[in-house]
């Protein structure tokens, strides 16, 4: 069985389940076989959330076993750190640089874990970190911040470029297609060279 | 990967594909109430089907109307989440008895793991309970598969049949293939008073035509193929339920199979399959239905009564990966989450429900009981402001079960959708018996969690179309409330003299506090941007 896992992380609001049905499209028009998982309602408000992507050969369960993902793309620290469990060993991360701090925290009992970023490392994951959310303010566009990620993630997958570019048309609004298209590569642009 | 990509296949949600299963049916009708995580199936009808699609007030009204429906011959899909089968049970259990005309499908799904609900109930029990028949689908495509065969073995049999979802069939997507669309059902209501009313005169003969079917039902499945037993001689099994079949292939060639997707069971096939075995898992989400009918037959069974399973949350993939070799969590990639920080869901910023909730904090009641909907989350920090939640339409009625125990400063909070669901009749108890309460209906405008869905009182329908609108003012009135005082909960000082005035007044005292979910209003902007940007020139506003 030869599956591709992806799991998704971030905070209610971010676009988790855009990014991740992108992906799970863009599987599905490249011709494997695809399922997703995703959560509504209580889950969703300003909550931890996650999304299942998986692809290859044949897919049964919608969610991933633990310890079986390949890509872990975690659009907010704290989440990218909850979720690394789900990671097989050497599996590899795509963190933003986002951190939403939740009104749990408490600096002295229950801090925000700082560096997020070393502490994947040392758990022997391979770590691309960005910071999304300053190139979409630099292109105008706060919600940019996931199609950027999955610009990143895009260079890991299997799929032609114009099969991503057709999934983002055919999955964000009419009026936003080409500033998404540009932030899919601009994403994609910062891991040049680099795998 | 997949050689020859049919042109016919899409990609949908568990939900969508019931949807899309109930249009090709030929249903000519589809009701529901919102609810996680059955929302959709309703949304794509209204979406995707040129008849009848409404949001009803609640799961009761739904169900009631789509017998309706199938009185007058014609096929009706009613679609809730399963807590909201407790509040239809009043009608499935009769109508069972009673039997129907066109087509009905109750589609319900369930929530195990409760990520958006009050509990994990199990609604094949219901449909055991009712005696009628019940499909379990383990993705987009047999959802949609099973939607149709369930239709046709309505109307063969002449009974309601139950569809069984779970979230992780609901909400996950995966290919279907599309297929031609049925024609509807000539419209044929005859009166038949022998099997349409449920008076005593009639009901002994009617119950006895229902047990006369389960022989019937049980026979259905047999033919059908739909509970079936892959085999390749092993001595190690899983009977596999629903989504549980999607679990137990990830197991891989380790197992034999008997996949489960049709009840009433023929427990000759379970015999057979557990009796050949040396060790039977039995992977089923919910109650141990299955395990406890396997039990029977082998005393090699494992599951939830056994104990290798928890009770308790979904199963999983990871579901047995303790018990088979090569499948533990990898030691490198464990991480302790438990000790890291929490991120509990909250009310989104500029939410009015928190500013009434700093008003009420201030205003300090006694106890408030809640009710079911985004506002539920004043029960958590900073707010804990809600000191209890049970289920649709409650708060109303236990402030009053509280307050007449001589607890002084006693409120309930309820939402606009919850209040018209259920609340109605509790205020009028409150009214009648003379109960002394605060109750707050906070009117968002919207049925704001599962999707921000239209209520009466918007006046919009489930197509977006204009429905008939009403008055919580007037209700509120009928009821026979002592006072009834409209705020806008981001005028928190003022708010709050209204509160602790009302709250130490006599009698039945509302406040409804009016501000739309800040995700409606930005939709109504978008909308008002287009029509004014549709206008011709010279029709603009000065």
């Amino acid at each position: 069985m030869d599956i591709t896992n992806v799991l998704f992380s971030g905070v209610g609001g971010q676009g988790i389940i855009l990014a991740s049905k992108i992906l799970t499209r863009c599987a599905f028009i490249s011709g494997y076989s695809v399922k997703e998982s995703e959560l509504h309602g209580m889950a969703q408000r300003g909550g931890s959330v996650i999304s299942h992507v998986r692809f290859g050969d044949e897919v049964y369960s919608p969610l991933i076993p633990k310890g079986k993902a390949d890509f872990l793309v975690a659009l907010e620290e704290l989440e990218g750190l909850r979720y690394a469990y789900y990671l097989k060993p050497y599996g590899n991360v795509i963190l933003n640089h986002r951190k939403v701090i939740p009104f749990t925290v408490n600096p002295a009992s229950n801090p925000y874990p700082e560096d997020v970023k070393s502490k994947l490392i040392s758990m022997g994951f391979h770590v691309d970190s960005v910071n999304a959310m300053e190139i979409a303010n630099e292109m105008g566009n706060s919600k940019l911040e996931n199609i950027i990620i999955l610009g990143i993630l895009s260079r890991y997958m299997p799929f032609i470029i114009s099969a991503w570019e057709k999934t983002i048309r055919e999955s964000v609004p009419p009026k936003t297609i080409e500033i998404n298209i540009e932030a899919f590569k601009k994403g994609r642009e910062l891991l040049e060279g680099k795998i | 990967m997949r050689e020859n990509q049919d042109n016919n296949e899409v990609l949908l949600l568990g939900d969508y594909a019931i949807g899309r299963g109930a249009i090709e049916a030929g249903i000519s009708i589809a009701t529901s109430y919102p609810g996680t995580p059955a929302t959709e199936i309703l949304t794509y009808i209204a979406k995707h089907f040129e008849g009848d699609a409404e949001w009803s007030v609640n799961e009761k009204v739904a169900l009631e109307t789509a017998i309706g429906a199938s009185y007058a011959g014609k096929r009706a899909i009613c679609s809730m989440k399963h807590v909201g089968l407790n509040v239809a049970s009043d009608a499935l259990m009769t109508i069972a008895y009673l039997g129907i005309k066109g087509g009905l499908v109750l589609a319900v799904a369930d929530d195990p793991g409760a990520y958006s609900s009050q509990n994990e109930q199990d609604s094949r029990f219901y449909a055991k309970f009712a005696k009628i028949p019940c499909f379990e689908p383990c993705d987009s495509q047999e959802a949609k598969d099973m939607t149709i065969a369930a239709f046709d073995l309505s109307e063969e049999t002449g009974l309601p049949v139950m569809l069984r979802t779970v979230t992780r069939v609901s909400h996950a997507e995966s290919p279907v293939k599309l297929g031609r669309i049925r024609e509807q059902n000539p419209l044929k209501l005859e009166k038949d008073p022998a099997n349409m009313i449920a008076v005593p005169s009639n009901v002994l003969r009617c119950h006895e035509k229902l047990i006369k079917k389960q022989e019937l039902l049980i026979k259905w499945g047999q033919n059908s193929g739909l509970n079936k037993i892959n085999s390749s001689g092993r001595k190690k099994g899983i009977i596999a339920c629903g989504i549980g079949y999607a679990y137990a292939k990830e197991y891989g060639d380790n197992f034999d199979i008997l996949k489960i997707s049709y009840y009433p069971v023929d427990e000759a096939l379970i015999k057979k399959f557990v009796k050949k075995m040396d060790e039977v898992w039995v992977l089923e989400e919910g109650e141990p239905i299955i395990e406890e009918i396997a039990r029977k037959y082998s005393n090699k069974v494992k599951g939830k009564i056994s104990g290798e399973i928890s009770m308790i949350g979904e199963l999983g993939p990871d579901v047995l990966s303790k018990y088979v070799c090569g499948w533990k969590i990898p030691e490198n990639t464990t991480l302790d989450t438990g000790t890291l920080l929490k991120r509990p869901p909250a009310l989104c910023p500029g939410c009015p429900h928190s500013k009434l909730y700093e008003a009420l904090k201030s205003a300090n009641p006694t106890f408030t009981a809640g009710d079911i909907g985004c506002y539920t989350l004043g029960a958590s920090p900073p707010y804990q402001i809600v000191d209890t939640c049970l289920c649709m339409g409650a708060g109303i009625s236990k402030a009053a079960g509280i307050a007449k125990q001589g607890v002084k400063r006693v409120a309930a909070v309820i939402g606009d959708s919850t209040f018209i669901h259920s609340g109605i009749p509790a205020l009028i108890n409150a009214v009648y018996n003379k109960a002394n309460i605060l109750v707050l209906i906070l009117d968002n405008s919207s049925t704001a969690m599962t999707g921000h869905q239209p209520t009466p009182l918007t006046g919009i329908t489930a197509k977006g179309r204009e429905g008939g609108k009403v008055s919580l003012e007037e209700i509120c009135k009928a009821c026979g409330a002592t006072s009834i005082e409209v705020i806008d909960p981001y005028e928190v000082n003022k708010t709050e003299t209204l509160l602790r005035e009302k709250l130490d007044s006599p009698g039945v005292n509302i406040v409804i506090s009016r501000r739309p979910c800040v995700f409606v209003t930005r939709r109504l902007a978008k909308l008002k941007q287009k029509s004014i940007s549709c206008k011709p020139a010279e029709q603009k506003a000065p």
